[in-house]
């Protein structure tokens, strides 16, 4: 608490320090046809005061200190242009014409192109209008301006966007299968053996340059998508040099100071630890290297299951970066290197607490409980970009992204289950450790002034570890708790501990090519481009688990249990008594190999039909074989082998009409594909979390197809302002579809091609600056609104399976996780004065009713109800080194629900509460 | 097409600069040998026929050899799989799950007799430390109606089974023991002594024995087949269960718990909806249940909960615990009280001995407490044997199947215990 007010009395200190300073401004323009520039970046070189030029091609450089400066300026297929020995007075306004130049021969491209800051909101939009691709995105400083802390979090104010459980990514309802993530445009490895798309919230967006989503299909991308392309670009090197220190702190309403929940050897704050203690670590380590069988008269755990009860800290985060640009030489024949270095780290603290229960068609309560979780997370990242321009000839990229989240979760579970009279206590400890290391090298040569090529080729590694999971089960007497509790001897898995890791590496490689075969190379009439691809990745998967015997306990300890020392009686000496005995699950089907190869080409042709209207022709051809080895529990002796591979060629047409110099209409028709999981499609049965649904393949599964058109009008009537309107349908053959077959006991899900589904839907966006709706009002001189909202219809026919029989209640319902509407919105007031900046951000996120999970034998489907959330933040320049940031999240605070629908009542399954969050940052930017 | 396969050689000859190889579609799991082995195998200077994979064609354990289980045994469609009397045949201690599946339309012939029973048992009961869950025990998976679907999936990968024909026919159990089964293959997975899923009621199942498992002894998954002399002795969780719509009939049941263990009978519909069809609804008669108290005070005799039918007859319930006969759930009070389940000439002494809860946890009436016929008196018993002939009901009341003398409460009488010789006592 001291160290907060010793930062108030320093931020004072520094707000009393101004000086008086002046300002640069004037006009931006293309040299030759003498037209405004929208979005063109003006910089003061060797530091990053600047400002993007508005949308009649006016920019104003404020809070510049009494000096002389050089004044460069940059702009997307524009020539960086510097005006040297520009002299700034105090008070003064120095007035600057900046002409700038179309670079020579550059074709229209925005995906390599390093100079525009892209974390810009203008000059997201911008990028936007120019691109080859229909394409929706977010830049930096609107994630920042919205509070999001995380790519997943940021991408929900993307319309038609939602994040189902934390970090899985749904494109217009449609989930993981449908879906492609990327990172600079290359492929990224899986951290989730179940899932296609990584956790996107392992990228903090300290990070994050832009995000953007591709929702129409180009032969460039890779073809296993319907939903979208999302596409992480991480930052790049500066204008000029510079270095920043950010510090900050998160107090939350219903978790801070308050009663937490650990275990021995959990992360710390510095984030060096591996999430739980480092013997336990080591365990897992050789668990996994050795395979060794545990001998069962010792302790190799030596207990450790103890909770500790602390106390939750505010969260605590710090980052710095540091780039810098060199250049030599001049003219024609200029040359640079840019660096960028930066690594973050956050520490956060969540208390959920809420209810959970299970009923049946009878609506028969079947479990009923309360619990409490205690979450911790730590993340730490590293990021590195260098950038060599050698000129036209040569443009070469490396980036290097290193990300871990740590997350541990204690979790208690009270109440009562249908199988047993006394009432049962859980206590879960779970710790996760997700990492991915990436490394990409991007090139791009131009070889005449018609011809380009382009190549890239990355490798990145994914590790998702779970060393020891440890959970306790015990019966007690909620009339009379006092020396009730006694570990559940009957369910013999109950007691237990989990051991998995998974690793998959990633190799991509991308070669492309572009040639001007009509038309002059400003303004192609025939632009053709041929790009191979290619990119193999491999998964291991292994896990172990072992449980706890005490079918021999329960009469050596008469007198009940404790259940906040566990560690008195699972421990070395009872296992040597043989009061308890550990024992191993033998599951040969734990450990399995599976790698997935794709090599594609592609056609592509822009075809200027007249001046105004472009059509793309494309066509993809894609060869995918994917092959999973794996020996079932049941019979481990033979080692078992699936694969599935074939030859998909993908068409697609887009067709762009600029209607207006700001109106413009897209009109996209591809057909993609969808192939199904690893496991989706091997015939053993699998659980890959610990008490979670198992799983079996179907051998018969084949390809889904899709069919997708989209409709979109655009207008941009100013810098960061944009209307728009799309429509899209989406027609699934043979859709890959989760069932649930009917067993002997517990849940076992399966695939199965269903016959169809249709997707359609209707999103609409809205940027505006108030002063345009009312000029006058001065209180709105400052305030700028945003809107979007989207509307999905969909319905997916199961029918019959092949495999099984499908207990689901609805052989026709939405898909899962389809929100039927999702809405964002937000109110931003800024203003520039002479020495500083200020922006204050409402924004409000809301999805429709979805479902969760379809329901079985009679009982309706379970959805997840409707739920809001209001983020406030503000941020402060002072100046151009001391920055602070106020933000206050989930001001609304909602309840979660989870509804099952019976014949007679929606039944509330499950409910939890997060809290209000609120925090301070403060950031220091040295020169 | 010409075209694509050019296009995919194109494509294969680049992908060779990537990948290693290309074009090998084959499935290699495909070669039907490898899908069954048999190999002679040495344990502590014993000579077994160690036996992995699925069985595809006729085959016999013959009692001149000692057989060995590795990994789950499956008997295909079509197939008959005879064990010989007096065969052993033990499942390996080498990290596998052993089991033994019938698959549906496939057929176990093993006709033991009283005095050379065979015997499936834990090859440690010979190395020495054979416990509870040493292998997964005997599945018959079977053609007869079910009510979770038009199929289902067994317990741990262990087959499918249901459909309509009740008269399926599974083959013959005589004569057999299944010793420290019931090992478990993940969450939900536990497998039991003899797991009858929806097996048809020509299948003969008579004098078996489930002895300590560390699951249920012997459980109905639906079905309709009919099991008498069984003896369910030391198992760890419930001693007989059913569920999922088991129709069939039962005669000499006999329950010994023994350490940890749990109910002697659980009978259920089905918990997600209790009122599906066709309802299990057994008739049973001549049982004895002996419970034990086991340290957590919970054990019970007779638990009858989500929406199960059945006429049970002539039973001794005694040493549990925490209560008698209990009726669960409001689709099973409505059964009791309609006369669809009904528990007659039963003597229940222990705590609680006729309870009913509905579906809120809040005790109702049980009916069966003013019946006659039923009483809370001791019985008598030594060890397991013993009868009671008051207030018997003759066993033909519940069906033609039954055997009519056995018109006395209890399953063993005295004098002529009929698991004399083969059983293995606790």
């Amino acid at each position: 608490m001291r160290n907060i007010i010793h930062l108030f009395v320093l931020v004072i200190a520094v707000v009393g320090l101004q000086a008086q300073n002046g300002s640069i401004s004037g006009l931006v323009f293309d040299q030759e046809s003498k037209e405004t520039l929208i979005g063109v970046n003006v910089i003061l070189e060797g530091t990053t005061i600047g400002a993007a030029s508005d949308y009649n091609g006016n920019y104003s450089i404020v809070n510049v200190a009494p000096g002389t400066y050089n004044v460069v300026s940059s702009y997307l297929s524009y020539e960086n242009f510097k005006i040297e020995g520009v002299v700034v007075r105090a008070g003064e306004t120095t007035q600057l014409e900046i002409p700038m130049k179309e670079a020579g021969g550059q074709l229209d491209e925005v995906i390599v192109k390093a100079r525009a800051d892209r974390q810009n909101e203008n000059v997201q939009l911008a990028e936007r209008k120019k691109a080859s691709l229909l394409v929706q995105n977010v830049g930096a400083k609107e994630l920042s301006k919205k509070g999001a802390s995380n790519a997943a979090d940021g991408l929900k104010t993307i319309v038609g966007m939602s994040v189902v459980g934390g970090n899985q990514v749904f494109v217009r309802g449609m989930g993981d299968r449908y879906n492609i993530a990327s990172l600079n445009t290359l492929p990224i490895a899986s951290l989730d053996p179940d899932k296609k798309v990584i956790p996107l919230d392992i990228f903090p967006t300290d990070i994050i340059e832009s995000m953007s989503v591709i929702k129409a299909f180009s032969p460039e991308l890779y073809g296993d998508f319907a939903g979208g392309m999302i596409d992480i670009r991480t930052k790049r090197f500066p204008e000029s040099k510079f270095l920043k220190i950010g510090v900050g702190s998160t107090f939350i309403t219903n978790t801070t100071f308050k009663d937490f929940d650990t275990y021995a050897g959990t992360v710390n704050l510095i984030n060096v630890g591996n999430g739980t203690s480092s013997q336990n670590w080591d365990l897992a380590q050789s668990l996994f290297d050795n395979n060794t069988q545990l001998p069962n008269d010792i302790d190799p755990f030596t207990a450790n299951l103890n909770p500790t009860r602390t106390s939750a800290s505010p969260a605590g985060s710090f980052n710095i970066a540091y780039g810098d640009l060199h250049e030599w030489g001049s003219g024609k024949n200029k040359k640079s290197l840019g660096v960028l270095l930066s690594a973050s780290t956050n520490n956060g603290y969540q208390t959920k607490e809420g209810t959970y229960k299970l009923i049946n068609n009878q609506n028969d309560v079947k479990l009923d409980y309360d619990y409490i979780k205690y979450q911790q997370s730590s993340s730490l990242s590293g990021l590195a970009n260098l950038h060599l321009d050698l000129g036209k000839s040569a443009k070469i990229n490396y980036n290097f992204l290193y990300t871990r989240l740590l997350s541990n979760e204690s979790r208690d579970t009270w109440g009562t289950h249908f199988d047993y009279s006394s009432s049962i206590f859980t206590r879960r400890y779970t710790s996760k450790r997700n990492e991915l290391m990436s490394h990409q090298l991007l090139g791009q040569h131009r070889l005449t002034e018609r011809f380009e090529i382009k190549w890239a080729g990355s490798f990145n590694q994914a590790n998702s570890h779970e060393p020891d999971r440890r959970q306790l089960v015990y019966l007690y007497d909620a009339e009379d708790e006092t020396n009730s509790y006694v570990f559940n001897a009957i369910d013999r898995l109950d007691n237990h501990r989990f051991f998995s890791e998974l690793q998959e590496n990633e190799w991509a490689g991308d070669i492309s090519t572009k040639y001007v075969a009509a038309g002059n190379t400003k303004n192609p009439k025939v632009l053709l481009a041929l790009g191979l691809q290619a990119k193999n990745k491999q998964r291991n998967f292994d896990f172990r688990q072992f449980i706890y015997d005490l079918s021999a306990f329960s009469s050596s300890f008469p007198g009940g249990v404790d259940p906040m020392r566990p560690d008195n009686y699972l421990n070395a000496a009872n296992i040597q008594d043989g009061v308890i005995e550990i024992e191993e699950v033998n599951n040969a089907a734990s450990f399995h190999t599976s790698t997935l190869s794709i090599l594609a080409a592609y056609l592509r042709a822009d075809l200027k039909l007249a001046s105004k209207l472009t059509a793309t022709l494309g066509l993809r051809a894609e060869d995918g074989k994917q092959k999973i080895s794996y020996r079932d529990q049941q019979q481990p002796l033979f080692e078992r082998e699936n694969e599935l591979s074939g030859l998909e060629l993908l068409p697609s047409l887009a067709v762009k009409w600029e209607i207006a110099e700001k109106d413009q209409l897209w009109l996209n028709m591809s057909k993609t594909i969808s192939r199904p999981g690893f496991k989706e499609v091997a015939p053993f049965e699998f659980i890959e979390v610990f008490a979670g649904v198992k799983t079996i393949g179907n051998p018969d599964l084949i390809n889904g197809t899709n069919y997708n058109v989209d409709l979109r009008f655009e207008r941009f009537p100013s810098p960061g302002q944009l209307i728009s309107l799309g429509l899209f349908a989406k027609y699934l053959d043979s859709p890959i579809e989760q069932t649930m077959l009917a067993t002997a006991s517990g849940r076992l899900q399966s695939y199965t091609n269903a016959e169809s589904a249709i997707v359609i839907g209707a999103e609409v966006e809205w940027k505006k600056k108030l002063t345009a709706i009312v000029p006058d009002f001065s209180l709105f001189k400052n305030l700028s609104v945003g809107f979007n909202a989207s509307y999905i219809h969909s319905n997916v026919k199961v029918g019959e399976t092949d495999s099984g029989t499908n207990i689901q209640t609805n052989t026709e319902r939405a898909l899962q996780g389809a929100s039927p509407y999702l809405v964002n919105a937000d109110l931003s007031w800024s203003k520039i004065r002479d020495n500083s900046r200020s922006n204050i951000t409402l924004s409000y996120n809301v999805f429709g009713d979805r479902i969760f999970a379809a329901g079985i034998q009679g009982l309706g489907d379970v959805y997840e109800t409707s739920a809001s959330t209001l983020n406030l933040i503000a941020q402060h320049e002072f100046n151009s080194r001391w920055g602070v940031k106020l933000s206050a999240r989930n001001l609304l605070n909602p309840k979660f629900k989870y509804v099952q629908n019976t014949d007679t009542e929606d039944v509330e399954l499950e409910t939890s509460t997060r809290g209000i969050s609120i925090g301070f940052g403060i950031s220091y930017k040295l020169k | 097409m010409n075209s694509i396969s050019k296009l995919s050689s194109l494509l294969c000859l680049l992908a060779l600069v990537f990948f290693a190889s290309c074009g090998d579609d084959e499935n290699p799991d495909t070669d039907p040998d490898q899908n069954f082995v048999v190999e002679e195998v040495s344990i502590d200077g014993n000579t077994y026929m160690q036996i992995a994979g699925t069985i595809d064609s006729n085959y016999t354990f013959s009692s001149d050899h000692d057989w060995l289980l590795s990994g789950g045994i499956f008997v295909e469609d079509g197939v008959t799989l005879t064990v010989e009397a007096g065969t052993n045949v033990y499942a390996a201690d080498d990290g596998t799950v052993p089991f033994l599946s019938i698959l549906q339309g496939g057929k176990i012939e093993a006709n033991g007799t009283a005095s050379s029973p065979i015997v499936f048992t834990s090859i440690k009961d010979i190395t020495g430390d054979a416990s509870p869950g040493d292998w997964g025990g005997i599945i018959v998976n079977g053609y007869a109606n079910i009510n979770v679907g038009a199929t289902a999936e067994g317990e741990g990968g262990t087959g499918t089974y249901g459909g309509t024909d009740d008269e399926d026919d599974s083959g013959t159990i005589r004569y057999v023991r299944v010793e420290y089964a019931g090992k478990f293959l993940g969450t939900d997975n536990e497998l039991n002594g003899f797991s009858f899923n929806g097996v048809g009621r020509e299948t003969t199942v008579e004098y078996i024995q489930a002895y300590k498992g560390s699951d249920d002894g012997i459980e109905f998954f639906g079905g309709a087949v009919k099991v008498r002399y069984a003896v369910s002795s030391g198992n760890q969780d419930d001693s007989f269960d059913w569920t999922h719509g088991w129709s069939g009939s039962g005669q000499f049941w006999v329950a010994v718990q023994d350490g940890s263990s749990d109910r002697g009978i659980e009978g259920d519909n089905n918990g997600d909806d209790n009122t599906l069809s066709p309802y299990s609804e057994p008739s049973i008669s001549n049982i004895t249940l002996i419970g034990i108290d086991d340290g957590d005070g919970d054990n019970q005799g007779i638990k009858l909960r989500e929406g199960t039918k059945g006429q049970i007859a002539n039973v001794i319930v005694t040493g549990f615990p925490k209560s008698g006969i209990q009726v669960e759930h409001d689709v099973t009070l409505a059964n009791m009280n309609d006369g669809s389940l009904r528990v007659r000439s039963a003597r229940v002494d222990t705590n609680d001995p006729y309870v009913a809860t509905n579906s809120d946890g809040e005790a109702v009436n049980n009916i069966w407490e003013d019946d006659d016929t039923n009483s809370t008196s001791g019985s008598g018993l030594n060890g397991y044997v013993g009868t009671v002939s008051e207030n018997a009901t003759n066993p033909n009341d519940l069906g033609s199947w039954f055997d009519e003398s056995a018109d006395y409460v209890g399953a063993v009488p005295t004098g002529s215990d009929w698991t004399a010789g083969w059983t293995r006592a606790l």
